[in-house]
């Protein structure tokens, strides 16, 4: 290669680079009725048996229909039909649950239909059976079996059987020639009816049949795809998959033989003022494709909302106060040149300190004087300030486990060992003092040092430092344990520790979801990490749960709530706020932490969104040419200084 | 050399086992029974759990003595089985994993190192030439300066300024092939920009070393052109430590750049790796740290094989 060859190569290439960089990152693919997203990790696929985590979740929900969903706009949440035509029918004795499928649903075309030369095929009752069946295969390994373990007649033995079954693994057909039983509790007497027999009454069973776990796809795609399934995703819902690189993005396309399906017309109260009802009626999906980004970190996240190449998205802790004004919790700067939306939704979930009801000092086993020091902590714990310097004010206040979606909430009971609204911090700390007094532990005397498992993570250190201090000044020692991630799970887990920071998510909107933590029999390694066990309680849960819904239930429960917050099982801290910024041209989005299907809600004014952005990213070469001004300065200078200081050999 | 080949590689054997044998320890002291983690603890009681944390030990063979599962991990290594990911693909096989995230990482590391490598030799040769001169002095000091400067800084500024501000660079994003350059054109930077100091100071020892040998002066007193001298010469001779830092450099490249993968998007090996340990996934942990290995065992022996061809003083025994 020539001198002159080689300057010629390296110029094209330069020009390559140079004209491939800035401008838009979807430059060449169509804009109109296309949503923008994020996801903040890789996806993992789209096999709804494996869908226990945050990205998974959303894959499937958005990709697959499930017998119910939640109704986009109503809160607390509501169930709506999907695939089935109604809600389902419970027999008297609650042990029979008919769901009426809808007909005519077709699943997707696709090359797994064999027999109708990649045609989809209409969605069937048996599909669903097959969908169940393969949650319990134990080759299948689904993290969601637990959901349905125990409750339905003969799925037991099936799981069981599973283990030992001859053939393929996962092989999208169960039938004896490979040792799977027939499961009795699951039926589909006709194409568009499925019955599940139950063990036991399960008041919680439409909720999860709501859930992501229990999706409905065609054997056939499981047979024809097998492990690949999860990148060959075939469903009834409102996208196919275009492309899927699982590390970078995904691009949904709109399935144009999706069923009748259409934007909720109406919402809670409120909505129609906030203009969410003016998608009513509208056919689903509201756009025609999804691009859904990986981003894993939050910087190149937040440059590319405030560019406009996402639709919407979250605050990352560093950038709220530039997108947030402290003071009155509105947007500010540019959030509001670019005329963002915020809205706040509270979720269902509780963060709290966790006590070990083992242990010899803050335990059961301490009696009453363990009972005052939990109670003591619980009030001498300064809310307002971790709410504001560790939260953003992104928390709100939680006073039990039943939270105010839940029908059984009692507004009107708070919680006496929290800070009260109208009590200064020197007020309660005062108040904590007593109750340490009382005890017989006035300023702390007698009680050993306490241990808190604590994380190396910064936020864990922060908050860990802020508990301390908030506890030595009601004269108890705090110190740290240090240990990993997966340290603190066994120590949880063989009842070690003696605190520790934790949350609960709700599997589902139900107050039993979270009352269950406090249930004897469920303690470590079960769910119950507090190991509390109170016969009163438990006894109240056992006769709570086999009851409806009901003026009984309530009072039920709210005894159970009153018993455990008197007994400061757990401090109750906070649950979080989700704070989504919306773009101006964003409609028919409505934040939800449990299902997490909202693309095919989401409308995009594409003409809009061309009008408002245009300018908001001119490229600016002046930098770079100054630059390189520097550079070349700073090069000659440098050579004319070698050239004068020659020192050669 | 064939015998030393294969004396190198007998040495290599307990290097190899010493590596796993640490990893495998380590891991059991940091997580005892995996089994714990995978099952979690919702749904059922506490012993109902414990039977699924005994079912799924039985299943993972965490259940066994710790013998008998560090020579089934030894075995699984022989036949270059990594087994399944836990959590960031679960059931993907790791090795497929590893495959797909070695593309992406050579992407960006094999241009940004050839750039840096070029650009740092040359400085060095410029400032031995003009060694304790201002212009020597002066690029030292700027390439230390940006040698000290730490990396997420870079790519925060790079990031907010130079793409987002000024729109020159795309923010974020990785397209195979050569289309992708114009999306790595910003990491590449970052990347020179990072490593340049310390090469440069690297280089410059060793070129500084050769061109005090009397060699070069006697080749100067010959009267040989500076360039010949340079590049005929002093290049030639400062190959071995060149030669030694690059090859070693290689495996380095394979495994990615864990901060710059991860913040522009790139789907290599490094990004995947911090994925690994935020999300738990031992399997995908073990691989990296035993094929990391491997790597720097066998990159050793090349350096070494290079060395003869290089060096004809050197002799392989």
């Amino acid at each position: 290669m020539t001198r002159n060859t080689a300057a010629l190569a390296v110029l094209v290439l330069a020009a390559a680079i140079v004209g491939g960089c800035g401008g838009d990152p979807y430059a060449g693919q169509p804009t109109e009725g296309t949503l923008r997203v994020v996801l903040i990790s890789e996806m993992k696929g789209f096999d709804p048996t494996q869908a226990d985590e945050e990205i998974s979740n959303v894959c499937v929900y958005n990709f697959f229909d499930q017998l119910y969903e939640y109704h986009n706009l109503k809160r607390p949440f509501e169930l709506v039909p999907c695939l089935a035509e109604a809600m389902p029918e419970v027999s008297a004795d609650e042990l029979t649950v008919t769901v009426r499928l809808k007909k005519g649903v077709r699943y997707h075309d696709d090359p797994c239909f064999t027999k109708t030369g990649g045609k989809g095929r209409e969605m069937v009752a048996s599909d669903a059976v097959f969908c169940f069946k393969r949650m319990m295969d134990a080759n299948v390994h689904s993290p969601g079996t637990w959901l349905i373990e125990g409750y339905i007649v003969g799925l037991d033995d099936f799981l069981a059987a599973s283990e030992s079954a001859t053939g393929p693994k996962d092989p999208g057909v169960y039938g004896p020639e490979h040792g799977y039983p027939e499961v009795a509790g699951l039926s589909a007497p006709d194409p568009h009816t499925f019955v599940i027999r139950l063990t036991r009454p399960y008041r919680e069973l439409t909720w999860v049949l709501a859930m992501s776990y229990f999706s409905i796809y065609p054997p056939e795609a499981v047979q024809h795809y097998g492990r690949a399934f999860r990148e060959h995703p075939v469903s009834t819902g409102p996208y196919l998959l275009e492309s899927y690189e699982r590390a970078q993005r995904m691009v949904l396309v709109r399935n144009p033989d999706y069923r009748e399906d259409v934007y909720p017309s109406d919402g809670s109260p409120g909505d129609a003022e906030k203009g969410r009802l003016d998608l009513a009626g509208k056919r689903l999906p509201l756009n025609e494709r999804v691009i859904a980004t990986v981003i894993k970190e939050d910087t190149p996240m937040w440059l590319y909302f405030s560019a406009g190449h996402l639709d919407r998205a979250g605050i990352p802790k560093d950038n709220f106060e530039t997108a947030v004004d402290v003071e009155t919790e509105q947007l500010k700067g540019l959030m509001v040149e670019h005329q963002v939306r915020l809205e706040r939704d509270p979720r269902i979930e509780v963060i709290y300190d966790c006590f070990n009801f083992d242990d010899p000092v803050v335990g059961a086993k301490a009696g009453e004087k363990g009972r005052a020091l939990r109670r003591a902590m619980s009030l001498g714990l300064d809310e307002e300030w971790a709410r504001v310097n560790l939260y953003n004010r992104r928390v709100s206040r939680v006073e039990g486990p039943v939270l105010r979606e839940f029908p059984e909430h009692d507004p009107a009971f708070k919680n006496p060992w929290k800070r009260r609204p109208d009590e200064t911090m020197d007020q309660v700390r005062e108040r904590a003092r007593k109750v340490l007094a009382d005890a017989g532990m006035a300023g702390g005397a007698g009680v050993p040092v306490i241990y808190v498992d604590v994380t190396d993570s910064s936020t864990d250190e922060q908050f860990f430092v802020s508990f301390q201090d908030d506890m030595q000044a009601i004269g108890l020692n705090v110190q740290a344990y240090k240990a990993s991630w997966q340290e603190q799970i066994r120590r949880q887990r063989e009842s070690k520790y003696q605190m520790v920071g934790l949350s609960w998510g709700a599997d589902y909107p139900e107050a039993q979801n979270f009352l269950q933590l406090y249930y004897g029999p469920n303690r470590s390694p079960g769910s119950n990490s507090s190991n509390y066990a109170n016969p009163e309680y438990d006894a109240l849960y056992e006769q709570a749960i086999a009851l409806k819904p009901g003026a009984e239930r309530t009072e039920l429960y709210r005894r159970l709530e009153r018993i455990v917050v008197d007994d400061a099982v757990w401090i109750f801290r906070y649950r979080r706020e989700q704070w989504s910024l919306l773009q101006p041209w964003l409609k028919g989005f409505r934040y939800n932490d449990i299902s997490l299907k909202s693309y095919k809600y989401s409308h995009v004014d594409a003409a809009k969104r061309r009008e408002l952005t245009a300018g908001w990213n001119p490229v600016h070469w002046w930098p770079s040419i100054i630059a390189l001004g520097l550079v070349a300065l700073l090069v000659g200078l440098t050579l004319l200084a070698a050239r004068r200081q020659v020192k050669g050999w | 050399m064939g015998f030393y080949i294969l004396r190198r590689l007998l040495h290599a054997i307990p290097v190899l086992l010493g590596v796993t044998l640490i990893t495998f320890v380590l891991f059991h002291v940091v997580c005892p029974n995996a089994a714990e983690i995978l099952v979690g603890t919702k749904g059922g009681t506490g012993e109902e759990i414990k039977a699924r944390i005994a079912k799924e030990s039985a299943r993972l063979g965490t259940d066994q003595p710790l013998t008998v599962q560090y020579g089934r991990f030894l075995n699984e290594l022989v036949h270059w089985d990594f087994g399944q990911s836990w959590r960031l693909q679960k059931g993907r096989d790791v090795i497929d994993m590893l495959g797909d995230g070695v593309g992406p990482s050579l992407m960006l590391a094999v241009p940004a190192f050839l750039i840096e490598l070029l650009l740092a030799v040359s400085l060095a040769l410029f400032c031995a030439y003009y060694r304790n001169s201002v212009a020597d002095i002066t690029t030292v000091i700027v390439t230390v300066a940006m040698m000290s400067v730490p990396a997420l800084s870079y790519i925060l500024f790079g990031q907010y300024f130079l793409a987002h501000t000024w729109n020159m660079f795309p923010v974020f994003g990785y397209q195979p092939g050569l289309a992708g350059l114009a999306t790595l054109a910003l990491p590449i930077l970052i990347w020179v920009a990072l490593a340049l100091g310390g090469e440069v100071r690297f280089y410059r020892t060793v070129m500084l070393e050769e061109m005090r040998k009397d060699y070069v002066r006697t080749a100067a007193s010959k009267g040989l052109s500076t360039k010949r001298i340079l590049f005929k010469h002093v290049f030639k001779n400062g190959m071995i430590p060149l030669i030694t830092r690059v090859i070693v450099t290689v495996p380095f490249l394979m495994l990615g750049s864990l901060l710059i993968e991860r913040f522009f998007g790139i789907p290599g090996l490094g990004s995947m790796t911090i994925d690994a340990v935020n999300q738990n996934d031992l399997p995908v942990i073990k691989a990296m740290v035993v094929i990391s290995a491997i790597l720097l065992v066998v990159f050793n022996l090349i350096t070494d094989l290079c060395y003869a061809l290089v060096d004809p003083r050197v002799r392989l025994k």
